[in-house]
């Protein structure tokens, strides 16, 4: 990323788009503008690397916010760019619509610049952790195809972040799998070992103080013999990653999908967007400590 | 219908676009020329639709003056567009009618508002 990011606009309306321009650009971004989801998609094939993040309209003449999001979702080479929906469309299931189609979020106009400015950083900083990943991934591709089973233990953030690559590399589709096992990982160290609740992330993102607490805990004795355990089990065509942390559970079904209560909470959606997006199958186990992710693997070609 | 008393009392967050791009005189006033320049092609395309009972077109632009409006803080102006929207897309033409009849009043209110502002 470039020191100041940027943002592809895509709103019908002018107005809208002189008044979000005007609101990035005091933010300390860079503003491109397209007028409707085929403009936008043209600019994005151009140059895929050129945009850090897509704040788009649902409701467009030509193409729609919604066509755009799922063309750009399904791209293995965008999977790292936050879609952000802006709309005036604000029905309860129209939310649900788009997050369940991949946006990273979905803001009503108007959104204040306070509001704006929460999501835009969140939303970046998750793009570029996704990016790093994907640049590490499928260096080691084929060795891992050849792994069949394995056992692992950790309990960083770091170590998550390896061993998602890892895994990721070993279903032979670490475009599509890596954020998953990134989420379910990294989920098992905050929430599972480290006991950090739904409430306190959603105010310690807010505070911009998430991985500062999480680093903290880490250090504390208290959570010091915590650790997440993970065991693969690959045949020919299914990969079965077993995340166990040392948590006391979590209410898991109502995360399986995305919640409209949820909506605009800063986080939350990971889960869902991991079982939609990385895994043929996500299943929680009893209280919710332990979780099987499936993937079939990819036939290829010799 | 809105009559002129209640157009009188128009709902206005003098706030709304200093929540939006901050405390910044010469660019609200930037915003506002656009917004009113915009607004008034968005009315007359609107009237002109809802007579020829053309209900997309009412929609669609309704949909779009909408976030305009209560982006500026226009928020009587906004609710208006929303009723008209949902009208359009229910297909009931009768409160398209209805609501467009009192476009032009709140419309005007919100140009005078906005103008008194600059004074």
């Amino acid at each position: 990323m470039s020191d100041k990011p940027n943002i592809l606009l895509v709103d019908d309306d002018d107005f809208i788009q002189m008044v979000i321009g005007e609101s990035l650009a005091k933010l300390g971004y860079t503003v491109e503008a397209a007028n409707n989801g085929l403009e936008a998609w043209n600019k994005i094939n151009l140059n895929p690397k050129k945009y850090d993040m897509v704040l788009l309209d649902k409701v467009m003449p030509v193409m729609d916010g919604l066509t755009l999001l799922k063309r750009i979702r399904v791209d293995e080479n965008l999977a790292a760019l936050p879609v952000v929906m802006l709309t005036g469309a604000g029905q309860t299931e129209d939310v649900v619509e788009g997050l369940a189609a991949g946006a990273y979020y979905y803001l009503i106009k108007p959104a204040t610049l306070e509001v704006l400015s929460g999501v835009v950083k969140n939303a970046l900083e998750d793009s570029v952790r996704k990016r790093q990943l994907l640049e590490l991934v499928g260096q080691r591709r084929k060795t891992m195809g050849l792994l069949q089973q394995a056992a692992f233990s950790f309990r960083t953030l770091q170590e998550a972040k390896e061993l998602a690559l890892l895994l990721a590399e070993v279903s032979q589709n670490p475009e599509k799998t890596v954020s998953g096992f990134s989420e379910l990982l990294i989920n098992a160290v905050e929430h599972g070992n480290l006991g950090i609740t739904y409430a306190e992330k959603s105010q310690l993102l807010a505070e911009g103080r998430w991985e500062e607490e999480v680093e903290s805990r880490l250090q504390s004795p208290h959570y010091a013999e915590n650790k997440v355990e993970v065991m693969l089990v690959k045949s020919a065509d299914i990969l079965s990653v077993k995340i166990t942390d040392q948590g006391k559970g979590f209410d898991w079904e109502k995360y399986l999908q995305f919640e409209p209560e949820r909506a605009f909470d800063l986080h939350g959606r990971g889960i869902a967007m991991s079982r939609i997006i990385s895994f043929d199958q996500l299943e929680y186990l009893e209280s919710g400590n332990s979780v099987v992710a499936t993937v079939q693997i990819k036939k290829t070609l010799h | 219908m809105i009559t002129k008393a209640q157009v009188a009392d128009i709902v206005w967050d003098d706030k709304a676009l200093t929540r939006m791009v901050g405390n910044n005189p010469a660019m609200h006033r930037r915003l506002f020329d656009k917004f009113l320049h915009g607004s008034e092609e968005f009315v007359a395309i609107i009237i002109s639709a809802a007579a020829e009972k053309n209900l997309a077109i009412v929609a669609e632009v309704a949909h779009k003056m909408k976030s305009s409006a209560r982006t500026v803080g226009a928020l009587q102006l906004g609710e208006l567009c929303e009723q008209l929207e949902t009208s359009a897309k229910s297909g009931d033409v009768d409160s398209v009618i209805l609501h467009a009849a009192g476009l032009e009043l709140v419309f005007a209110a919100v140009e005078a508002k906005i103008r008194g502002s600059f004074e």
